[in-house]
């Protein structure tokens, strides 16, 4: 073929699907589409999530700020095939996994979800109920059923979106963790030693820690919740380049204030031996900011994270157990339009509740309900990059090398830490 | 939205009659779920997330037509709109539907395009045993769900519809028909923009 010849068959090739929804945005662009993702970021961070970046910055110290930072990429990734595979297919993820997958693999992915999100919508409830001990000196259980009540009445009968957009500000406080971060003088060398360097120590402590963390991070119940998201927002594609800016802007966000906490929690507590026992032990880590104020500032801010989360994990759960089930579901429809997806949230409630208030520690359920979300995390991240990897499914919009390199990580570095942990229990045990 | 067309006006006012008689349930002829009505001391509440600025408008001018006609004020406080920038034009989905039989798939397509007033670029029912006829219609990697359908007597509706509407023709299909599953097919170039 000559080179006139093949110009010419090149400039008849029709755009792809892709082509012609790729976007190049300009710098006015790029932060307007961050924007949101912003604030949504500040929110990832739910009250468990807050109690495990603590106790991990209270127990090892820095030691495992480098997982943090390779589980930026992979966490952003995720949602970012969350969000592309649900303006793809016009799909929930549960639907997908059903369809795709069968009942017998989607079941169990689902439910496994749907437990881990009441046990941690359980260890919420508690941390909300602590937080208000330190604002009242009223012990936290008191706290749990009527907070339950409310948030059960928020989140079924009140326009959730909007009251959400509220309680976000609420969550800003956290961002004291990189002021507070900063003014307890860490060690930076050893911050940025840990932090770029991966240390690895084999005991159950550590890889506790760790799958924590990763739970937490990668969360089952942010890929449902941001698949529905984009069904009931009825985004599109032709949006995917801003929605990417979005998400990676609020993931680098979320992990920020991560980090922040471990380092604030490390240097304060760690580098003195404290260990984080109470709700009280935790907020500590914001002294170097707020002095005398850190326990109302911390408490404060675990309120506004417990409203905006508990929510979300309730309706993520139903949006779960609806999409198996083929029913009706959507935040943004009346309760007599979807009564099935208001009665699994309503469940959700009940069920949470009533394990906030057999549960004896607060500090504690909430870190294993993190702990639980990492092991149940792998196999979800598995069956999405299966999804999103799909050309049946996805056409034009399939996976990338780079996105398959970063989500095949993800899964790995997932189940090694979910193998190691259980290795490391079942030899020594659970700590103290 | 485009693809969608102005409904017979009589089954707006029919909708509003119910409406102000106290049916608030009954779903909207166009906006169907996604408009949420109440009446309270005689103040119409209009709540939810309507596809543009025009059809909130819209919605707003029918209902103050009667204010001191049934109700006193109208609240749409609640009320919004989505602020969409995808175009419509520039990408096409295909849906796939299946039926246990003929009648329904058709009841499904008149719900559809009369009441719901979609105008999809292509609308075909296919029976069982007219393998070629879907073939032209949707890529080889869906066949062999057709085939499934076929070999269990049933029909298929395929929709050829801009990918901007496929969200909302997707939801009705598969929660407001009788459909047995929907699919949708990934985005293509829409057929104009070829």
């Amino acid at each position: 073929m000559t080179e006139p010849q093949s110009r010419a068959r090149r400039a008849v090739r029709p755009l792809s699907a892709r082509e012609l929804t790729k976007q190049k945005l300009s710098l006015p662009q790029l932060l307007r589409a961050a924007g949101p993702g912003l604030i949504t970021g500040g929110a990832d961070n739910d009250p468990a999530g807050i109690a495990t970046y603590s106790i991990v910055g209270a127990s090892v110290g820095f030691a495992q700020n480098w997982l943090l930072l390779i589980s930026t990429p992979m966490l952003i990734v995720i949602q970012q095939m969350s969000a592309k595979v649900a303006n793809v297919t016009k799909s929930d993820l549960a639907t997908l996994l059903r369809r795709t997958f069968g009942a017998r693999v989607a079941t169990p992915a689902v439910l496994l979800m749907v437990i881990a999100n009441v046990i941690t919508m359980g260890a919420d409830l508690l941390a909300m109920g602590a937080a208000f001990e330190l604002l009242t000196g009223v012990k936290f259980i008191y706290w749990v059923v009527p907070l339950a009540a409310v948030m059960a009445i928020i989140t079924i009968f009140t326009d959730y979106k909007l009251l959400s957009k509220y309680l976000l500000w609420l969550v800003a406080v956290f961002a004291t963790y990189i002021l507070a971060a900063f003014l307890s003088r860490p060690d930076w060398g050893a911050v940025l030693r840990s932090t770029l360097v991966p240390q690895v120590t084999f005991s159950p402590d550590y890889f506790l820690g760790a799958v924590g963390l990763l739970g937490t991070t990668i969360t089952p119940y942010l890929f449902f919740w941001q698949a529905s998201g984009e069904i009931e927002e009825r985004r599109g594609v032709q949006g995917i380049s801003r929605r990417n800016v979005d998400i990676s802007a609020g993931m680098v966000w979320s992990n920020l204030t991560a980090f922040s906490i471990i380092v604030a929690t490390g240097t304060v507590l760690y580098s003195h031996h404290s260990t984080i026992k109470t709700a009280a032990d935790a907020a500590r880590a914001l002294e170097p900011f707020a002095g005398k104020y850190a326990t109302v500032l911390f408490a404060v801010g675990i309120i506004g994270a417990g409203l905006l989360a508990i929510p979300v994990l309730a309706a993520s759960a139903a949006f779960g157990v609806a999409g198996l089930a083929g029913w009706r579901r959507g935040l943004g429809r009346h309760a007599k339009n979807a009564p099935q997806f208001y009665v699994v949230i309503g469940l959700a409630f009940l069920v949470a509740m009533e394990l906030a208030v057999s549960s004896v520690n607060p500090i504690k359920a909430l870190f294993y309900s993190q702990v639980l979300d990492g092991l149940i995390a792998p196999v979800l991240v598995i069956l999405l990059l299966i999804l999103t990897s799909s050309r049946k499914l996805m056409g034009d919009f399939v996976n990338g090398w780079t996105t398959k390199v970063i989500g095949c990580a993800a899964a790995a570095v997932m189940v090694l830490a979910d193998v190691a942990v259980v290795y490391q229990v079942a030899t020594k045990g659970l700590p103290g | 939205m485009k693809g969608v067309q102005p409904p017979d006006r009589r089954l707006i006012d029919a909708w509003w009659e119910a409406v102000l008689a106290g049916q608030v349930d009954e779903t909207h002829p166009v906006h169907g779920d996604d408009v949420h009505v109440s009446i309270k001391h005689g103040v119409l509440h209009l709540a939810g997330e309507l596809a543009s600025r025009e059809a909130r408008e819209d919605l707003l001018k029918q209902a103050r037509r009667y204010v001191g006609r049934g109700i006193d004020d109208v609240d749409a406080t609640h009320l919004r709109f989505t602020n969409r920038r995808d175009k419509p034009g520039i990408l096409d989905q295909t849906l796939i539907a299946a039926f246990p039989n003929r009648d329904v798939a058709e009841l499904a397509r008149k719900y559809l395009v009369e009441l719901r007033h979609i105008e999809p670029k292509k609308a075909e029912i296919i029976d069982s045993g007219q393998e070629a006829a879907a073939r032209r219609l949707v890529p080889e990697d869906f066949m062999d769900e057709i085939r499934k359908a076929f070999k269990s007597s049933q029909v298929v509706l395929i929709l050829r519809v801009d990918e901007v509407d496929a969200f909302k023709i997707r939801e009705m299909l598969a929660e407001d028909t009788r459909s047995v599953w929907t699919v949708s097919t990934p985005p293509v170039p829409a057929l104009s923009s070829r």
